[in-house]
């Protein structure tokens, strides 16, 4: 699957996690920009797995800022 | 932008609680006037949030015995379990738990939190793999944190979640520790172990269950889930707390495997810390012989939160999935959970205020006590109703409106 597939995808996961509505590109910073707490990061993860049917170590999240990088990550994963 | 910059927002949720008058964040407790009973806010309340499932802070028999040992070895050991920390009575105490569960050995640390923390850490190592339920407490997330294992979280309680990303790991799944709780902190809800022994076992991992919630409240001798499911041999390591139904602090690990004596001296939680005071030991050594047999009071414990638990939920209040000594009524909001928790302290209940981000919820967590009286119970149930109608009350207002 090509990485911009992946990052509309994200995007899509992402919106209904918004206290808020926000507009949300692959350069956006998902903690300084949307926001996002790490409990909801979590929940994003779950949805992620499940979309991709992978495993997301947490220990990865400390390199995600941006969609671009979470998309990156598990296209990874899928390999 | 300063150190303290990234900590607004947490203040302002301390701000908007102790706006309300008397704050729920870490409330004095004035006068301990028992197990149940503490002067809170200038008046006296029934606790019934204390995790004291067993009541058993004020055993005479335990206080005695930490007294003696508080005049015998005085008020602490100064020194960690590895150097000057180990006296006979934490040795004892190490053999009274592996008696307890029927396993080789114990290792006791000086509170629940660095059980979790050396045991879990120092298990799964770089080259290996941790899986924890989503509804892990902080210790256990914290573990995870300073292990430098992968780790990875299955859906709260879905045996299911937990065999997907086991199989996924094909062979390496050897190398992998599965943490889950015998009863969960927030809700009250049982983990389902015989789904998660299967799950675990049937991919060679290995199966650790942390009984901080369950011990002295389930199981004939009180060792918890693993003991009541009849698992208690299918389990890899327990952990637990002193600091529930034994009523002092402190925690341990057990294991079948003999291996875990090669462990001790590497768990970074276990080494550079103080070892437990001698009154601390002795308190909870009598406080485990009383859990161990006290069937009677399991009996009024869970009397108490099987009445409890239905009277919530009869009143139409959402309530945990299952009765348990923790009985968590969910609310919508953070307003809604405070102004519900000063009805209840005004009432003379005090209960535990659960409110993002502590959790991703709002609770009213309530936990009862083998030491509750009947009429405890129906005092509480009568706060709680006076809750359910006012929040009746707000509903219908915004119907209207």
């Amino acid at each position: 699957m090509e990485q911009t597939e992946i990052e509309q995808q994200l995007i899509e996961l992402i919106k209904p996690l918004l206290d808020k509505p926000t507009p949300v590109t692959a350069d956006t910073d998902l903690v300084h920009e949307v926001g996002l707490p790490s409990l909801k990061v979590m929940e994003l993860i779950v949805e992620v797995e499940d979309t991709y049917d992978i495993s997301y170590p947490l220990n990865q999240l400390q390199d995600v800022r941006t969609v671009k990088d979470l998309a990156q990550s598990v296209q990874q994963l899928m390999s | 932008m300063s150190l303290f910059t990234k900590f607004e927002g947490l203040a302002a949720v301390g701000a908007e609680l102790a706006r309300s008058g008397t704050s729920p964040v870490g409330v004095p407790m004035r006068r301990i006037i028992s197990p149940t009973r503490a002067e809170v806010d200038g008046r006296e309340v029934i606790l019934a949030g204390t995790n004291n499932y067993l009541g058993l802070t004020m055993d005479r028999d335990s206080i005695d015995a930490g007294h003696a040992a508080l005049e015998s070895e005085g008020t602490g050991t100064t020194g960690s379990r590895m150097a000057n920390g180990t006296y006979d009575s934490h040795l004892a105490l190490e053999r009274e738990i592996a008696d307890l569960y029927g396993m080789p050995q114990a290792i006791v640390f000086t509170t629940g939190y660095q059980a979790n923390l050396g045991t879990i850490a120092t298990l799964a190592g770089p080259d290996d793999i941790l899986i924890i339920d989503a509804d892990s407490h902080a210790s256990i997330y914290d573990a995870a944190k300073l292990s430098s294992a992968r780790v990875f979280r299955f859906r709260h309680n879905d045996a299911d979640n937990l065999a997907k990303r086991l199989g996924r790991l094909g062979d390496e799944a050897k190398q992998c520790l599965v943490v889950v709780e015998g009863i969960y902190s927030m809700l009250g809800d049982q983990a389902p172990l015989a789904e998660m022994v299967a799950a675990t076992k049937e991919n060679g991992a290995s199966l650790l269950v942390d009984e901080a919630h369950s011990l002295g409240v389930m199981g004939q001798r009180g060792c918890g889930l693993a003991e009541e499911m009849g698992l208690l041999d299918q389990i890899d390591f327990i952990t637990g707390t002193f600091s529930k139904s034994v009523g002092t602090v402190g925690g341990f690990c057990v294991s079948p495997h003999a291996e875990l004596a090669w462990v001790r001296n590497a768990m970074r939680a276990y080494i550079f810390t103080a070892s437990a005071s001698p009154a601390n030991i002795a308190s909870s050594r009598v406080a485990l012989r009383k859990l161990r047999d006290g069937t009677d009071l399991r009996e009024r414990l869970w009397t108490n939160a099987r009445r409890l638990h239905k009277a919530l939920s009869d009143m139409g209040l959402q309530v945990g999935p299952q009765a348990s000594p923790i009985v968590a009524v969910m609310l919508e909001s953070r307003e809604q959970t405070l102004t519900s928790w000063h009805t209840l302290l005004e009432q003379g209940v005090y209960v535990n205020l659960v409110v993002p981000p502590a959790a991703n919820l709002n609770l009213l967590r309530c936990s009862v006590s083998a030491a509750h009286t009947p009429e405890d119970i129906d005092n509480i149930i009568a706060a709680y109703q006076v809750v359910a109608n006012q929040l009746s009350a707000v509903k219908d207002a915004e119907t209207v409106g």
